[in-house]
């Protein structure tokens, strides 16, 4: 890295065949992620937010992105990560939105269960973190573990009292439902 | 059963998960790429590579390539990845930011809550400017900065270097003088053993333009005496690695703006990435 180049910033755009597994990537995680971190924080529009960041970050790495191990598990914990970060929280989204405009999700559509989803949401946020990725992700406890960077004995007991709170709910939905 | 209704809302929704253009996802990427790359102009020339003098048999860039008005400071290949940059915005208001990370997943976030009034950024760094001086900041994994190859008899840092002696190497860099003599400090919030010392480098500053003479430019970095920075330096044990955080200070800031930059770095924290 020379003087020029940093003053300048030229930057080469990635390979032809790295785009193309970027976008194979993308539309093979993009929906899985988004419900999933939909179930992770409850909300839909902050869930395309995250999983977007994430994939962003992908494409910073280039090449080093698509060589990994398992590029879906990669960008499910960096959005974790974002969700995690203080300054997620704190920061207006309507910047980035601006810059990418995308079409908004049809959340009524994203929330055509929504007895699942505010099942979700009355969890406590460490609860919800370990029951979405458990359920909605497919991950087992080890992996939640890792992900969320806390003991397996922890995920373990919180699956267990989120899985308790969430049948009651569903049920207590169920029963109101036949009224 | 509730196993089955997450089944099938899951199902369900992502059915309802509208995919955006990911053309779109690949071009942030690499504007966040080229912004990384961009990242040690400010915080590294202002912070490490001028402060250590590094720079100084370094040629001009070509003019053509470079924007009329703006001071050039030449960053040499110095082997050194910033950690952290912040570019969120030209008004880095009080709040609690990312330091998003350089180089990729094996190196840890941090967060960095900025205390007091805003300061203005730029794509590499976060500056705080006033009449009385100037503060930048910049966090830098030491790769062994070869200060020696620009500076004949001076300290080189190479790599494999234990805190102890990076820490002595550079004390030992020409024209530095120790202003507080090296001692354990706190850092991340101690999550890292550290060792704190503070600096005085003298510099050289280049205007690519004309637009600024030099003695005015040397004027505005600290005046007759020479411009010099003066730098706090803490060098971090992280793992196998030495990590090299800065804070450099031109001229006479405000004992206000000391304090909020002391404060400032006492907010960094690391927070783990994948």
């Amino acid at each position: 890295m020379d003087a020029e180049t940093l003053a300048v910033g030229r930057e080469p755009a990635l390979p032809r065949s790295e785009e193309l597994a970027f976008r194979h990537v993308f539309d093979m995680s993009y929906r899985r992620l988004v419900v999933q971190l939909y179930g992770v924080t409850g909300d839909a529009t902050e869930a395309e937010d995250l999983v977007q960041e994430a994939f962003v970050k992908g494409a910073a790495l280039g090449r080093r992105f698509i060589e990994l191990d398992n590029p879906e598990a990669w960008l499910r914990t960096v959005a974790i990560n974002l969700q995690r970060s203080r300054w997620r929280r704190l920061r207006n989204f309507s910047r980035i939105r601006d810059q990418v405009a995308p079409p908004p999700t049809d959340v009524t559509t994203l929330e055509d269960r929504l007895d699942v989803i505010e099942a979700l949401r009355a969890l406590p946020e460490g609860m919800r973190e370990v029951v979405a990725l458990h359920y909605l992700a497919d991950l087992d406890v080890a992996t939640v573990a890792e992900t969320l960077g806390i003991p397996e004995g922890t995920v373990k007991s919180r699956l267990s009292r989120g899985r308790e709170a969430l049948a009651q709910a569903l049920a207590d939905e169920e029963g109101a439902g036949h009224v | 059963m509730s196993d089955q209704k997450i089944t099938e809302f899951r199902e369900r929704a992502e059915l309802g998960v509208r995919p955006m253009d990911p053309d779109r996802l690949l071009e942030r990427g690499r504007a966040l790429r080229r912004r990384r790359q961009l990242a040690p102009v400010a915080a590294l020339a202002a912070a490490v590579a001028v402060g250590y003098g590094v720079y100084t048999s370094i040629p001009d860039p070509a003019p053509s390539q470079t924007p009329a008005g703006q001071i050039t400071i030449p960053v040499p290949e110095l082997g050194l990845r910033v950690l952290g940059e912040v570019t969120r915005g030209e008004v880095f208001e009080p709040g609690t930011y990312a330091l998003e990370i350089v180089g990729g997943d094996d190196v840890p976030d941090a967060v960095l809550d900025v205390v007091g009034e805003g300061w203005r950024t730029t794509s590499s760094g976060a500056w705080h400017n006033s009449t009385s001086g100037a503060i930048s900041w910049g966090i830098a994994e030491y790769r062994g900065m070869d200060v020696a190859r620009c500076e004949p008899g001076g300290a080189g840092l190479p790599s494999g270097l234990s805190r102890a002696q990076v820490v002595d190497r550079i004390a030992e860099v020409p024209g530095t003088r120790v202003l507080d003599a090296p001692s354990p400090a706190p850092f991340f919030s101690a999550e890292l053993p550290a060792t704190h010392l503070q600096v005085s480098i003298p510099m050289k500053i280049r205007c690519a333009t004309e637009l600024e003479t030099e003695p005015a430019l040397d004027s505005m970095w600290g005046g007759r005496l020479g411009p010099r920075v003066t730098v706090d330096v803490w060098v971090l044990e992280y793992g196998d690695d030495v990590l090299l955080a800065t804070l450099s200070s031109r001229g006479n800031p405000s004992s206000e703006m000391l304090d909020e930059r002391t404060s400032t770095l006492e907010s960094l924290r690391f927070a783990p990435l994948p």
